[in-house]
């Protein structure tokens, strides 16, 4: 199973303790057989006992043979051994040196590879869970930071809105008034312009009206007039009773005359 | 004596016709006054007033008769100078009338004008009459720019307007 792993952990690859294990052990033993091909045949080359020919076999039954001869040479065997133990402490320190390496070049080697063991993929998968968790929690929290940002735009969108909605509300507002003044004035100018017109209107039927009362003023007047004279007629023969003769109207004359002078308090 | 004679002669003038007639009576004594000789002045009056002796010239003959017998008198003179200027001085008074008027009521006009209008000068008064057959029966008056319509219209219209008689009857 190919996986690729996310970019961010690339570079770490982490081992357990039943790999390091296996690995470490892997190691000492090709440690030590590598020391001991060495030694033997520093060895054989001195004493001229195995030359290099020898099989490796051949060089263990020498060995062995050599063994049960030399326990009599407990000295050579104790420096031996001793060497050895010295060998084994350097030995151990160079292979928890090189096992560091060697671990650093696995982990380079695993983090490469794409077959992934069973505990590979279990570990790969506490891996990713974790990387899940991680990145829920990331996510979590750039969830609350997107939503805290939201809300922060959102909040802010709202109070652009409420500007923007006051702002259009007063523009829509003062177009509004501005409509309603306009309407105002237009209705004012209407209203001014009927009234000016109903006033000319009413001036018209005014003159004429007062035209026709004139005529019809004059008319009656004139039907007064004579009923006027109709009834001065009828005063002349109440007062005079019968015609007025000279005598008469003399008198007549001479008595308006006083009766004015009086009146009126004429002073000539 | 001159004088009453002279408001007597006045008072039978009366009207602007009589004393006119007057002054030209008096013209006539005046240029007989340097005349000569006989003079028989009824034959001059005729001359002069062909329709008739006038009706003042019975009281002139009356107050002044040396007048008429041809003794033409200084005092008689200044009778008919005082004559003449009573009418210059006179009161001049306009009536129309369609009529002609009697001499009764002549005075009794004349007679109205000085019981009711102040005359304390005692100028007198000559009225004129002109006829106008046409007119409205009662008279029009004039008198020193002031006017009186004694017409029995007018004083029927002022009788109609005073009672209101066209707002109350029309």
């Amino acid at each position: 199973m190919n996986l690729i792993l996310p970019i961010f952990n690339s570079g770490v690859f982490v081992l357990d303790v039943e790999t390091f294990i296996a690995l470490t052990c892997f190691f000492i033993a090709a440690v030590l057989l590598c020391y001991l091909l060495v030694t033997y045949s520093s060895d054989s080359d001195v004493g001229d006992v195995f030359p290099n020919s020898l099989s490796l076999k051949d060089k263990i039954e020498i060995k062995k043979a050599k063994k049960q001869g030399i326990e009599i040479k407990e000295t050579i065997e104790k420096e031996a051994y001793e060497t050895a133990l010295s060998i084994l402490d350097k030995a151990r320190s160079d292979s928890l040196r090189i096992l560091g390496q060697a671990q650093v070049k696995a982990q380079g080697l695993i983090s490469n590879t794409y077959v992934i063991s069973k505990e590979s993929r279990a570990m790969l998968e506490r891996s990713v869970n974790e990387i899940y968790e991680k990145q829920g929690r990331v996510l979590g929290n750039i969830s609350d930071e997107i939503l805290e940002s939201y809300r922060l735009a959102v909040e802010e969108g709202k109070k652009d809105n409420i500007r923007t909605l006051y702002e259009v509300t007063e523009a829509m507002r003062q177009e509004a008034i501005q409509g309603v003044n306009e309407l105002k004035d237009v209705v004012k100018k209407e209203t001014i312009g009927a009234q000016d017109a109903l006033e000319e209107k009413i001036t018209t039927e005014y003159a004429k009206i007062d035209s026709e009362v004139k005529e019809y003023k004059s008319k009656k007047v004139e039907g007064l007039n004579k009923k006027i004279f109709e009834l001065l007629s009828n005063v002349y023969m109440e007062l005079m009773g019968e015609d007025l003769d000279q005598i008469k109207h003399e008198k007549l004359i001479l008595t308006l005359l006083e009766r004015e002078i009086k009146k009126s308090g004429l002073n000539f | 004596m001159s004088s009453e004679s002279s408001k007597k002669i006045f008072n039978s003038l009366q009207t602007r016709q009589r004393a006119n007639e007057f002054l030209r009576f008096h013209g006539l004594i005046m240029t007989l006054s340097h005349r000569v000789g006989d003079i028989n002045l009824e034959k001059l009056i005729r001359d002069v007033f062909k329709n008739g002796d006038p009706t003042w010239l019975g009281v002139v003959k009356e107050d002044l008769p040396d007048l008429f017998s041809g003794d033409i008198k200084k005092s008689d003179i200044d009778v008919l100078d005082t004559v003449k200027s009573m009418i210059e001085n006179s009161d001049q008074v306009k009536v129309e009338i369609s009529f002609e008027p009697s001499d009764q009521f002549i005075t009794d006009f004349i007679n109205i004008l000085e019981i009711n209008l102040d005359n304390s000068l005692n100028k007198g008064f000559v009225v004129e009459f002109d006829v106008i057959e046409d007119m409205d029966m009662g008279a029009r008056f004039y008198m020193n720019g002031k006017f009186l319509d004694l017409t029995i219209r007018s004083q029927v219209e002022n009788y109609l307007i005073s009672n209101d008689v066209v707002n109350r009857y029309i």
